[in-house]
Order: structure tokens, then C-alpha cells, then sequence
């Protein structure tokens, strides 16, 4: 025992261990839960390497088209035509033993961790947490991996080519096409890369490297940068107005080790039930399969992440509600730059939390509006009025090939 | 079919009924000898996951005899039955990992007493 405990104490100090363990945590963060949602963000983005690491050696995309038995989930009967990406997570998640548990934890974990990055982007914006010395570049590095987040929930939801993934990815090509002078070139760009204008094995393919490889390196590495600057820069101000207050809550620190890393294991494993317990209780279906030039029937929606934009789509002026997204991201982006002024107790910044407040009603609303009605595509005065020229769009459907 | 021959184990409800059963009772008591000392309570814990890893491990054997069954998958009731022990496995599991995570969240709460927080 004694031999085990001084090999620890070998490892803690040649690996530099003990001044990370040691490191002092306010203990203000500790006990609200508001401090802990970015956390759970990325323990699940972790969570969903580890699985994704699994399912990729798993996965094969490919177009090929195939027979599979139906989703048992959905009790449909027969045999379906199917892509060999479809045919592929249909073999991992009801073929594999312990496959279902494999996929359901990878989307619970996907979900959580859109879902934890959107309420920790508004725990900061109403903590005001930007406004303290390096809150800045954090919250600048936390608007680019919400970004990022949502991207790669859009690209794994692509990877099945289920209906819903093959919705997505013809939103996703033809976005570009309301913006003229942006979007064009950036369409074309999108085609030359994808070097077609509709699904291939190599449009799937690409989409499959971005999601496994491009957009998850990415992530960790702005993860890595914010973690970093937490560990020196330190947490967010308690959102106290009092001055003595806040500084006395300041100063009470609590180690890292044991009490922050008891808190974060038990947050983990708390997680981890709380994912399995969705796996067990309400399983997420692979839902119908796409076929190759087959077009999208009414009624099939986005996942929850897009559901709000998909929402607004449909509803008003496509040049306007395109443009939504971009407009939150760019604002998110230049919020720390207008709001400079005065403390960040929330009598002290009302304006900012309402402001914060209206972000999620817009958000909350399409998201909730699109899961309740079927919005059905109406011309109405607000809707744009000139098509943009077919050669500017990257039509996914169409069997048109890139050159001669 | 075949695969009734291949399961001879406990239908995947009476195992999800008696995995529920133990992680509720198991919930309770790791959560009120919290309140007590948080000595008895991880052994309490221990006894609980011990139990839930004997019903983890029963449950993945069934899965992996159902799996390589001769003619798995062949019809659409095979894969359901699969799906369904696949659940049970899951929900095991989720108990396991709560129990922990009470204990180990009671750490914290013991840290915070002994450090005069509350």
C-alpha cells in the first residue's frame, strides 16, 4: 500500500499534476449550478468522442443502395430500400450487441451537448461574464464552438441518410442561395469542394471526414484555448452588486482536489446515467431511409438544434430568416463591445438580461412553434420575390454531375 | 422461432422490474445515509452496485447469446427482442453510474460540513 501511494504521489509530482490539483477554485462556482453547464458541455463532448470513436470504426458511408429490414422502433413491416450509410448505422445500432447503446448514448450525448451549450451561452450573457479582463476572448472562443457545436449536430445527423439527414443536407447546400453577393460565391465554393451538386459517396464522404476529424479537431482546440484561459484567468464574477460581497466571495477559495474534481466526477457519472436512462426510457429511432434522386416528403422536420431556423424559414421572408442565424452569431459576437458600462449584477445590466431574454424567446419560439404545427411554405407578400439563377444553386436532389 | 430456444434467461421485464426495483431502494438508502455518514453510505452503495453489476452482466450475456444466435435478424420481432434487452442493459447501467454519482456529489457535501459551511 505504502509502495502504491508513494507511486502516486511519483506520478503527481513528476507530471506537474499537483499544481493543477492543487489550483484554487472560488467556491461560489462550486455551489451554482449556473457555473457547471459549460462543464457539462464538455464532458459531453467527450463522451461523445469516446463513442464516436466506436461508431466510426463501425460506420461505412457509401450511396450504394441496398435492402434493410424496417426501424424496429417505428413497428413499420417489410423491407426497405436503403443507402449502404443507412444499411451501416442500421447494422451498428439493432444488428451489434450493445450497438443500440453505443448510438443512443452518441445522440443523448450530441443532444446534451447542444442543448448545455445553449444554456451555458445564456448563463454567460446574463452573468455578464465578458465583462470582466480576458471574459472577452472566452466569450469570443464560446460563441465559435456554439458555432462549431451546431455545425457538427448537423453533419452526424447528415451521416444515417435517413429522410431527416437528406433534409438537412439539402437545407444546408441551398442556405446560401438568399444571400446574392455572399452566397454565391460561397455556394460555388461549397461545389467545387464538394466537386458535385448533388449527394455522392463522396459528398457523403466529406461530410463524414468533417464530422469525425475536421470540425471535432477544431473544437478541441478552442476547447483546449478556453480551458486554458479559465485556469489562469479564472471564472466568472458572482453576479453580487455589493462590493464587499462580491470581493469576500471572491476571495473564498476551495482546492481543486478533492473538491471541485469530487463535484465534476460525480457531475460526469450523473450525466452518464442521466444519457443512459434517456437510452433506456425513450430510444431515438433511425427513421425512414433516403434513396438516391428520391424527393423529401411533407411533414419530415429537422433535428431540435435547427428547428427554430427551419421554423422561420417556412414562416417569413427566406432573405430575412436565413439571414437569422447569422445575424445572432455576429451580434453574440459584438456584445462584449457594447456592453462595457457598469457592474454585472442583473438591477445593474436589466437592459442586457431582457436583451438575453428575447435571444432565447427567439430561439425557444421556432423551436417549440416548428415541433407543434406544420408550417406548410406560403407565398406571401414578405416572400422574396426573384429565384435566384439556377446556376448559383447547389441543388441536392438533382442528378446533374459537375462537368462534361 | 429460433431465438426462444437460444434466450432461456428472464424475459428482458421481469430483469428491467427487478433492476428498477433495486436502483430505487438502492437511490434511497445511499441518499438518506448521506444525511447520516457518508462511511455507511458508499459501503451501502457498494452492496447496491455489486448487485447491479451481477444483473449488468446477466443481462449482456443474454444479449450476446441472443446476437449470435444462428438466424439472428432475420425477422423484425428478433432485432425488437435485442433492442429491448439492449434497453434493460442501459437502464442498469444509468442505476450503476447514479449511485456513484450520489456518492461521490456526498463527498463534496461531507467537505462543505466539515469545513463549517452549513
Amino acid at each position: 500500500m505504502k509502495a502504491l501511494i508513494r507511486l502516486w504521489e511519483l506520478i503527481l509530482e513528476r507530471f506537474h499534476l499537483k499544481e493543477f490539483l492543487e489550483h484554487p477554485v472560488p467556491r461560489y462556482s462550486n455551489i451554482n449550478p449556473l457555473y457547471w453547464l459549460g462543464d457539462v458541455a464538455a464532458m459531453s463532448f467527450f463522451i461523445l468522442a469516446i463513442t464516436g470513436f466506436a461508431l466510426a470504426l463501425l460506420y461505412t458511408p457509401g450511396l450504394s443502395v441496398t435492402e434493410t429490414p424496417p426501424d424496429p422502433l417505428l413497428g413499420d413491416a417489410g423491407t426497405y430500400s436503403a443507402t449502404q450509410s443507412y444499411a451501416s448505422v442500421y447494422r451498428i445500432a439493432y444488428l451489434t450487441p450493445l450497438g443500440f447503446i453505443l448510438r443512443q448514448v452518441h445522440l443523448w450525448s450530441a443532444y446534451m451537448m447542444v442543448f448545455a451549450t445553449l444554456a451555458h451561452f445564456f448563463a454567460k450573457f446574463i452573468l455578464g461574464s465578458y465583462k470582466r479582463r480576458g471574459g472577452g476572448a472566452l466569450w469570443l472562443l464560446g460563441v465559435i464552438l456554439g458555432f462549431l457545436t451546431i455545425n457538427q449536430a448537423v453533419l452526424g445527423y447528415i451521416l444515417p441518410l435517413h429522410l431527416d439527414g437528406a433534409l438537412a443536407i439539402q437545407i444546408g447546400l441551398n442556405i446560401f442561395r438568399y444571400f446574392d453577393y455572399f452566397g454565391i460565391p460561397v455556394s460555388n465554393l461549397i461545389v467545387a469542394v464538394l466537386g458535385s451538386t448533388f449527394v455522392t459517396d463522396q459528398v457523403i464522404k466529406t461530410v463524414f471526414v468533417l464530422h469525425i476529424l475536421i470540425v471535432p479537431a477544431l473544437i478541441l482546440i478552442f476547447l483546449g484555448l478556453k480551458i486554458n484561459g479559465i485556469l489562469y484567468g479564472g471564472v466568472s464574477p458572482p453576479p453580487i452588486k455589493d462590493g464587499e460581497l462580491r470581493s469576500k466571495a471572491v476571495e473564498e477559495k476551495e482546492p481543486f482536489y478533492p473538491h471541485r474534481f469530487a463535484l465534476t466526477v460525480g457531475q460526469l457519472l450523473l450525466q452518464l446515467s442521466v444519457i443512459l436512462l434517456l437510452a433506456a426510457l425513450t430510444p431515438l429511432p433511425l427513421l425512414e431511409p433516403w434513396v438516391p434522386g428520391q424527393s423529401i416528403p411533407p411533414g419530415v422536420r429537422p433535428p431540435w438544434p435547427v428547428m427554430w431556423f427551419y421554423t422561420y424559414v417556412k414562416m417569413i421572408n427566406p432573405f430575412i430568416s436565413v439571414g437569422l442565424p447569422f445575424f445572432l452569431v455576429l451580434f453574440a459576437l459584438v456584445v462584449p463591445l457594447l456592453d462595457r458600462k457598469g457592474g454585472v449584477s442583473i438591477e445593474e445590466r436589466w437592459v442586457w438580461v431582457a436583451i438575453a431574454i428575447v435571444y432565447i424567446a427567439i430561439i425557444g419560439y421556432g423551436t417549440v412553434l416548428g415541433f407543434l404545427v406544420d408550417i406548410p411554405k406560403q407565398i406571401t407578400p414578405f416572400t422574396r420575390i426573384s429565384v435566384p439563377p439556377n446556376y448559383a444553386v447547389p441543388y441536392v436532389g438533382t442528378p446533374q454531375p459537375v462537368g462534361p | 422461432m429460433i431465438l426462444e430456444v437460444s434466450v432461456q434467461g428472464l424475459s428482458a421485464t421481469a430483469l428491467a422490474y427487478m433492476a428498477a426495483a433495486v436502483a430505487v431502494v438502492g437511490a434511497i438508502s445511499v441518499y438518506g445515509l448521506l444525511q447520516v455518514d457518508r462511511r455507511w453510505a458508499s459501503y451501502a452503495a457498494l452492496v447496491f452496485e455489486v448487485v447491479l453489476t451481477a444483473l449488468f452482466a446477466y443481462t449482456v450475456n443474454i444479449i450476446y447469446a441472443l446476437y449470435s444466435a444462428p438466424g439472428f435478424g432475420s425477422t423484425v420481432d428478433d432485432i425488437a427482442l435485442g433492442v429491448t434487452y439492449q434497453r434493460v442493459a442501459a437502464g442498469v447501467l444509468s442505476a450503476m453510474l447514479l449511485l456513484a454519482a450520489l456518492v461521490s456529489i456526498g463527498y463534496y457535501m461531507e467537505l462543505q460540513r466539515r469545513e463549517g459551511h452549513e
